[in-house]
């Protein structure tokens, strides 16, 4: 019971932290570009004004409703992983449901999106679709690999990643880093998105509440990713006992989340945007690369 | 080089007299006045056979002074260092006249604007539709004649009709292309774009497969304006805000048409002045320019890279004029302010060091691999045509076009400084971006040289008032291309006829024809690299118009 | 046990019906056709009940010609058997020919007029009947005959509208190649026959009577799997398939696509598990084949433009995954390990959890299509748009099968999917690159649907349609949410399927005291867990959304879709169904162009060498001298193979 309690207050954190995070990164940027930039709390008030606007209501029941549905998707996806406390709900077999969360959020956010019958959202849609099936396959291949090495299902076995020290699992670890990249929807892969060409893609019929759960949902993936790459680095290993080491723990995942965040955005920062194609020609020659990885895992190495 | 000119000036002289009256209405500018007939064979002489090319055609209401309408289409010989205009009279009751838009089709769009603005109906023009006026200004009325009062309200037509029509000279059937592929509408509210406009892409998924252009959303009325308002003193400032980005160009444009057709000769340290502060806005517009292709291109880095450096630039302007933009320098005959000595130093050490940050950064982006791939081979044009629209500045000379006018007609202090001109072959996206970084280069060697050169005159001449009937022709290498003013002058201190035409007119037309076979993703950056000026292309005339649905805004402002 | 003549209770209908609905040709014709079938899938759905629930195996045997001692051939006296396996297929086709019936009570009134319903209804019939045949007899010569009395009856069906070329042609084209896939099954019978059994082909005879490793063995059962594999379409035979459920009427493709591929199914169940054991070298190879045809399928299904083709394309792809899951299963069904064995009883169960699944959401779907192309009289998904404004009941179970053919929790397809990646990704052996190429495919399907449900019902139409557009009559709509409804209990509450499934699972292997199956997921095995969590965790996706929807709901203004500052003109703003996803075909090109370089090197080159080849043999028999050699070449080949023929059997 109490670790149920636990994970919602994973999640609690993890819905204040993730604008939060987002602000401090806009300031990063902003700060190498020769810039003052908004103020660290800019995204959360942002969220804020979104949450207390109207809604737009454009005839379609599925536009209106998705948002909401995307927002749960992601956060039943928090509820299974260790975050800030390393508990959560677990079972056998509970990685499977994690991409099968991550992939029924995308293809809400699209189902959404597509029913505004914008061409804009269309096209952005047909973006992400085909951005999202790419990444799933390198998703699922590098997965793959890990649970091979581990040997088990179960997201919390999967953590840390190390006793096996094989380089197969070190590399689909890094390809993993790179799909977490790509998921998280910056630059140069923020194509569904694209500003300045599609004047917002999937997000351009969205506003108010409806907007703030979607923006809310990209940025709790982001933590999503971003933590799943720090448990399986750290998980376990510094881990204090009682309830001030769960303290500690928590205060030092936050430091980890923040670094992960800064160097992801140091890159986003000297990145252009992709197009589409040459974003699918990167993510097959990386699944074909993953091709090598796996026989190399097959041979137990 | 003076006696060569001559000598080919007879040369031409010679050859177009067997056409019609060859008159020199001033030094660097021929007029003919020639029959309908000629006028297909005579546009193929000057625009092909010649290597010349056609640069815009302008439409008179004479009928105050000789009682018909006049069409002047204006041509540009590099080789010969000469505009050849040719002067056509149509008569009052017919109202008709020969198209060159068959023999030349970059001369589609301004034949369309004299049928628009004179009600004058070319023949054998392939697409008569409206241009510029709204789609419910009534039929009839034409707003650019003599007897059209430029304070008068025309009521709106009742019916509303289909909004997009007028288009250019490549597209096919609508109603098929829509059923077929998706519409995508760019414009007019879109955050690619600066200024309204209403690109309609045809695409399949991804590709486009075909453009559709409608634009002149931002008029202001300047050419009636000025004709029925403003001194001559009064207008350089109004020419100053046909755009943000370029305006002291079309000042200096419009000073240089009346100069020549009065005859007047300006002093060198005015005309050394006026070179310094276009190549300042040259470096700035490029600049701006560059920041707007990174911003579509996703690198904000890169853009708010180049708007920093811009920054310096615009300081230097504040030092020299007082303002960071729209100058205020141009008066007919001279400039209004000096530059002092004890800037001169200044001016070069920053122009100094923006060149070394610049180069710096520039080489560094040119070497990002995913920002080549997204401009090496996009949005070719090709230079046949280049040739066949028209095109101008470094738009043209990114498709392998060698035209400057700083070269070949030299202006204000040019033929003092020594300086090349960039031309690369390729046409796509990434030879624009390369000729404008080496133009950048260029001004800054070529403002050293004018600092370091300054001759010590007056800055204005003295003249006794501007003799009427008198024609005259300015033309400026504007940052986008040639700007070609043509004045008639008039009485009681005005002007009679005013036609500026901004590079962007004609450059625009050739974005259909680029964007065919394009991913929808490369649009924008396509778009961007004509580096359109939407305020300069629109300023035509129209008159306080009332027209519930758009609302009429400059973003210029907003840019400057 | 029982000696049951509850077995001939759903034929009587179909018999008496078929004979009577000949001789009408319309509307009464239809009625008949109807009602009569629906009573006998009722009385079907009946028979499962007593075999399945209350665990019965029902035997029974008719009669048909006098008893000749001195002939042993048994096709006198066909023999019937039905046992748990039997009555997981009976029940499939009991309930979706109950719905397709009902179906197809409005749906065929748009055909009063244009063909001969009578034919149609007594070819339906036939078809039914000969699938409950096919199904329920235990004699293999009468399941050869009962098997090509439903690819002839089916056949007539898939090209019912006689003046559509293609449907005549793909038609054809599915009698040819599932007639060339029955000679490969006969001869894998004969030889069965020869060896085995000799005239008594009842199955019980043929129970494990085949051993592993001995090469007759495996030669045979090749010759059956893939006599079957043509059937159930798998790759590289499913390329009828196609062609042909398309052209057929819609509820005539939801049982084409829903049970009647099933039924090689069943008969690959009762190869491998009845006739023969568990091995790992089949295991291997049927699964090789199972996701080999899903990344057919589903790259396939990504790139069609007509509705009902991109589900045939679909259809293939979950019998791939059927296909993947018996082939897992047989594996390590046929490792000495317990847990090993439990997971290849997973496999085995997701592998039947699925057949019901697919059998539910895919008839599902077909009728989805038929609904709308009853209205619309379009499948073609550039012409069709905007429907969901019309014919709403349509487009909710339209979404509830998509949600559920995708995998998306709580349905039932994820629960049928997660089974099966458990079984391969947390195997620990090289079937876990089958898992991941799983996981892919997972998310080409959703990209599949996602394109059919918008290009259907919510982007509008390029063209705007010229008949008035409702939504359809309650005989057609009922079905279709009834399908639904069944989504989601099976999703939300796995037990049921288990009654259904777990009878012939438990008979292979005591899979329950090693799973524990709770509403909305089954843990695999048992770990102790918090099941008001897992309540919570399923409720939580759907309840939550509804709630705040509706909060969201009640601060909303109403406005239009903006384009850019101009107005919005909704037909030439909407996306073709070419232009999906055409940049995902250009960069995988070489998938799609699979077909042309087999078709190359298959087709063309074969037809070449076989034209040298008979122009070889004209020549020999042009000319006497070398005829003769030929002829005692023969003799001589005949003599070894009998002489030498007896050692194989050894």
């Amino acid at each position: 019971m109490i670790r149920i309690i636990f994970a919602l207050i994973n999640v609690l954190i993890a819905l204040i932290i993730a604008p939060l995070f987002d602000g401090i990164e806009r300031k990063i940027k902003a700060r190498l570009q020769n810039r003052r930039g908004p103020p660290i709390l800019q995204t959360i008030y942002d969220l804020g004004k979104l949450y207390r606007k109207e809604n737009i209501f454009l005839g379609s029941r599925l536009h209106f409703i998705t948002p909401i549905i995307v927002f749960s998707n992601i956060f039943i996806a928090l509820l299974i992983i260790p975050t800030f406390i390393p508990v959560s709900i677990y079972f056998i077999g509970d990685i499977i449901l994690l991409l099968y969360l991550l992939s029924s959020s995308s293809l809400f956010l699209v189902l959404g999106s597509i029913s505004s019958r914008n061409p804009f959202a269309i096209t952005g849609s047909n973006r992400e679709i085909m951005l999202s099936i790419g990444s799933k396959l390198l998703l699922a291949l590098s997965i793959g690999v890990i649970v091979w090495n581990k040997g088990s299902l179960l997201i919390t076995r999967l953590f840390p990643l190390v006793p096996p020290l094989v380089p197969s699992s070190i590399l689909s670890f890094i390809v993993f880093i790179i799909i977490a990249y790509i998921e998280s929807m910056r630059l140069p892969f923020d194509i569904p998105e694209a500003e300045p060409e599609i004047a917002g893609g999937i997000l351009i019929e969205y506003s108010g509440p409806n907007l703030a759960l979607i923006l809310h949902s990209i940025y709790l993936k982001r933590i999503l990713f971003a933590s799943l790459i720090i448990n399986f680095l750290f998980y376990g290993s510094i881990l204090f006992p009682g309830y001030l080491g769960i303290l500690i723990y928590s205060i030092i995942f936050l430091a980890l989340l923040f670094i992960v965040s800064i160097v992801f955005t140091v890159i986003e920062v000297f990145c252009g945007r992709y197009r589409i194609d040459h974003a699918l020609k990167f993510i097959k020659n990386l699944s074909l690369l993953m091709g090598v990885i796996i026989l190399l895992a097959l041979y137990g190495y | 080089m003076h006696s060569t000119v001559i000598s080919k000036c007879k040369e031409l002289i010679e050859l177009l007299n067997r056409y019609g009256r060859v008159i020199e209405i001033h030094d660097g500018a021929l007029l003919i006045e020639v029959d309908e007939y000629y006028l297909h064979e005579l546009s193929e002489l000057l625009h092909w056979k010649l290597n010349g090319y056609y640069t815009t055609s302008i439409g008179v209401d004479e009928r105050p002074l000789n009682g018909s309408f006049g069409v002047y289409h204006a041509f540009v010989l590099d080789d010969y260092g000469y505009y050849v205009i040719l002067y056509i009279k149509v008569s009052t009751g017919l109202l008709k006249t020969t198209s060159i838009t068959p023999v030349i089709p970059g001369a589609n769009w301004a034949e369309r604007e004299i049928m628009d603005f004179l009600g004058i109906r070319f023949i054998d023009h392939p697409e008569p539709y409206r241009l510029i006026l709204p789609f419910d200004w009534p039929d009839g009325i034409y707003p650019l004649r003599k007897d059209f009062p430029y304070n008068c309200k025309a009521s709106v037509k009742d019916k509303i009709d289909e909004v997009v029509h007028g288009s250019t000279s490549t597209v096919k059937d609508v109603e098929e292309l829509s059923s077929r592929y998706t519409l995508v509408p760019i414009g007019p509210y879109h955050p690619a774009l600066h200024e309204p406009e209403y690109f309609e892409l045809y695409v399949d998924g991804e590709k486009i497969i075909d453009a559709r252009y409608k634009g002149f959303m931002v008029h202001r009325g300047m050419e009636k304006l000025a004709e029925s308002r403003l001194t001559y003193n009064q207008i350089p400032f109004l020419a100053e805000r046909i755009c943000g980005i370029c305006g002291f160009t079309h000042n200096t444009a419009y000073c240089q048409a009346v100069e020549n057709a009065a005859g007047i000769d300006v002093p060198e340290r005015a005309l050394f002045i006026r070179s310094l502060l276009l190549e300042l806005e040259r470096i700035h517009s490029h600049l701006l320019w560059f920041g707007v292709a990174f911003h579509l291109l996703g690198f904000d880095t890169g853009f708010m890279i180049t708007w920093r450096l811009r920054e310096d630039i615009m300081n230097i302007a504040e030092l020299l004029t007082g303002n960071r933009k729209t100058y205020g320098m141009n008066l007919i005959g001279g400039v209004r302010r000096d530059v002092k000595e004890e800037n001169i130093e200044y001016i070069k050490r920053v122009l100094k060091n923006l060149e070394n940050e610049f180069r710096d950064y520039m080489e560094n982006i040119f070497s990002m691999n995913e920002l080549v791939k997204r401009t090496k081979e996009i949005g070719i044009l090709s230079k046949e045509d280049a040739r066949k629209l028209c095109v101008l500045g470094p738009h043209a000379r990114a498709s392998g076009l060698k035209t400057d006018v700083r070269k070949y007609h030299p202006y204000a202090a040019y033929k003092y400084v020594d300086f090349r001109v960039p031309v690369r072959d390729e046409g796509d996206v990434l030879a624009r971006l390369l000729v404008r970084y080496e133009e950048i280069l260029e001004s800054i060697n070529i403002i050293n040289q004018l600092l370091d050169n300054l001759p010590n005159t007056p800055l204005q001449a003295e003249y006794d008032g501007i003799p009427e009937k008198r024609l005259g022709v300015g033309v400026t290498e504007a940052p986008r291309g040639e700007d070609f003013h043509f004045v008639i002058t008039g009485r009681d201190n005005k002007v009679y006829r005013w036609r500026p035409r901004a590079p962007s007119y004609n450059n625009l037309q050739s974005v259909p024809l680029m964007l065919r076979g394009e991913y929808l993703a490369d649009a924008p950056i396509i778009i961007a690299s004509i580096d359109p000026c939407f305020s300069c292309t629109d300023h035509v005339i129209v008159v306080d118009v009332r027209n519930g649905t758009r609302k009429r805004l400059s973003l210029n402002r907003i840019l400057g | 046990m029982i000696e049951g003549d509850i077995v001939f209770l759903p034929m009587i209908p179909l018999i008496i019906a078929s004979i009577i609905t000949v001789s009408f040709r319309g509307k009464i014709s239809n009625y008949i056709t109807s009602i009569s079938s629906m009573i006998s899938c009722a009385l079907m759905l009946y028979v499962s009940y007593k075999v399945l629930i209350l665990n019965q195996v029902i035997r029974s045997s008719i009669r048909i010609g006098p008893e000749l001692p001195s002939i042993p051939l048994n096709f006198l006296s066909i023999r019937f058997l039905i046992d748990s396996l039997s009555g997981i297929f009976i029940f499939i086709l009991g309930l979706v020919g109950f719905l397709a019936s009902l179906y197809s009570i409005s749906y065929m009134s748009r055909f009063y007029d244009k063909e001969h319903l009578g034919f149609y209804g007594f070819n339906y019939m036939v078809f039914l009947l000969s699938m409950y045949l096919t199904l329920t007899t235990r004699d293999l010569f009468w399941f050869i005959i009962f098997w090509e009395i439903m690819t002839l009856s089916s056949q007539f069906l898939v090209s019912f509208e006689k003046e559509k070329r293609r449907a005549v042609w793909a038609g054809y084209k599915y009698f040819t190649i599932t007639k060339a896939g029955s000679e490969v099954l006969i001869i894998g019978i004969l030889l069965l026959i020869i060896f085995y059994c000799g005239m008594n082909t009842d199955f019980l005879v043929l129970r494990y009577v085949m051993k592993p490793g001995k090469l007759l063995n495996n030669i045979i059962i090749a010759l059956l799997f893939i006599g079957l594999a043509v059937k159930a379409s798998l790759t590289p035979f499913h390329t009828w398939l196609p062609d042909a459920h398309p052209e057929a009427p819609s509820h005539v493709s939801a049982l084409l696509s829903g049970v009647m591929i099933k039924v090689p199914i069943y008969m690959m169940f009762r190869l491998y598990y009845f006739f023969f054991r568990p091995s790992l070298l089949w295991g291997i190879i049927v699964s090789v084949m199972g996701i080999i045809t899903v990344l057919i399928g589903a790259f396939y299904a990504l790139i069609q433009e007509d509705s009902k083709r991109l589900l045939a394309y679909s259809s293939i792809e979950n019998i791939g995954i059927i296909i993947l899951g018996l082939g897992v299963s047989l594996s390590f069904l046929s490792i000495n390990n317990i847990s090993y064995n439990v997971l290849g009883a997973i496999a085995l169960f997701a592998s039947l959890y699925h057949v019901v699944n697919h059998a539910i959401y895919k008839s599902l779907l077909f009728m989805v299509a038929g609904s709308i192309y009853y209205r619309t009289g379009s499948r073609d998904l550039d012409v069709l748009g905007g429907l969901s404004k019309y014919m709403p009941l349509t487009a909710l179970a339209a979404i509830i099968g998509i949600l559920s053919i995708t995998g998306i929790p709580p349905f039932n397809g994820f629960t049928s999917k997660w089974l099966l990646y458990s079984s391969t990704i947390g195997s620990g052996t090289p079937y876990v690159i089958m898992g991941i190429l799983l996981l892919f495919t997972g998310g080409i399907t959703i990209a599949v649907y996602i394109k059919f449900y918008t290009t259907i019902f919510t982007r509008p139409p390029k063209k705007p349609y010229t008949m008035e557009i409702k939504e359809s009559p309650p005989t057609i709509t009922l079905p279709l949410i009834s399908l639904a409804i069944l989504c989601i209990l099976f999703g939300l509450f796995p037990i049921i399927p288990w009654y259904i499934i777990g009878d012939f699972i438990q008979r292979i292997y005591p899979l329950r005291s090693y799973i524990g199956i709770y509403p909305g997921l089954i843990i695999v095995p048992t770990i102790s867990i918090a099941f008001p969590f897992l309540l919570l965790l399923v409720l939580a996706s759907i309840i939550f959304p509804l709630l705040f929807a509706i909060y969201l709901g009640y601060r909303k203004s109403i406005s239009i879709t903006w384009a850019s500052g101009i107005l919005y003109k909704s037909s030439p703003m909407s996306v073709s169904s070419r232009s999906y996803y055409n940049v995902f075909r250009t960069i995988f090109s070489e998938v799609y162009s699979i077909g042309d370089t087999l078709y190359n090197i298959f087709i063309l080159k074969t037809s070449s060498a076989l034209r040298k080849l008979f122009e070889a043999i004209y020549y020999v028999i042009e000319n006497p001298p070398y005829m003769i050699i030929l002829f005692l070449l023969l003799i001589l080949l005949n003599y070894i193979i009998l002489w030498e023929g007896w050692y194989i059997i050894d």
